[in-house]
């Protein structure tokens, strides 16, 4: 197949699932901007409103979207033979090298962080009312993490098509 | 009837709290979600224009 074709996939996926991963902490960040503390009625009842909305919300997609725009950047960096100066930050590559640690930071933080949280938050995994409350404010301190890593990790993708922050 | 009273104290102090209390952060709202991330921003372009 064609190399361009291949690199220009790669970019279409890196950003397609980059919007549905990221686009889920925005609209977190919209729908409830403040910090909303999950009550003990919610847990202890599954039927409620609350605990239903919450669940309803929960969806492999968000994180399997983080995988697929994490290991779609990685293949593009890779393909075109920028890993290893991205990764150690030289200079015509320094931005999106800093770009691609937060980008993983971010990814880990989904995926050992946020999610082993939310698990016991839903019921998936058992824990105590108590736990399941503390593990709400883990999982939201996450979430917001991600999105505070964002807005860096989106200049530092612009930049490097359009330059403006480290001359090459 | 004070027995009354003073049981059904014992059981309110008793009673699980609704919600637990943490610490506030920059977090808890939007906006201060948003100023972190500009914030981390400009150390980062900073950091990265004085490296190079």
């Amino acid at each position: 197949m064609d190399t361009e074709i291949i690199d220009l996939s790669l970019r279409w996926a890196h950003f397609a699932a980059g919007i549905v991963w990221v686009g889920h902490n925005y609209a977190n960040v919209a729908q409830r901007p403040q910090w909303q503390p999950v009550t003990r009625s919610e847990l202890v009842d599954p039927s409620n409103p609350s605990f239903m909305g919450r669940l309803n919300r929960e969806h492999g997609l968000f994180r399997w979207a983080a995988v697929v725009t994490w290991l779609a950047g990685l293949l593009i960096l890779w393909r075109r033979g920028w890993l290893e100066q991205a990764l150690s930050l030289d200079a015509p590559f320094a931005a999106i090298g800093l770009g691609t640690w937060i980008g993983t930071l971010m990814m880990l933080n989904v995926w050992f962080v946020l999610w082993p949280h939310q698990k016991k938050v839903l019921g998936f995994v058992p824990a105590s009312v108590e736990e399941r409350m503390r593990c709400a404010r883990v999982t939201f301190l996450s979430s917001r993490t991600n999105t505070m890593l964002s807005i860096p990790l989106l200049l530092m993708m612009a930049s490097t098509h359009h330059g403006g922050l480290v001359a090459g | 009837m004070t027995a009354d009273v003073r049981t059904a104290d014992v059981r309110s102090a008793a009673q699980p709290a609704e919600t637990l209390r943490f610490r506030p952060t920059p977090f808890d709202s939007a906006l201060g979600t948003v100023a972190m991330g500009v914030a981390l921003t400009a150390v980062l372009v900073w950091l990265l224009r004085h490296l190079h």
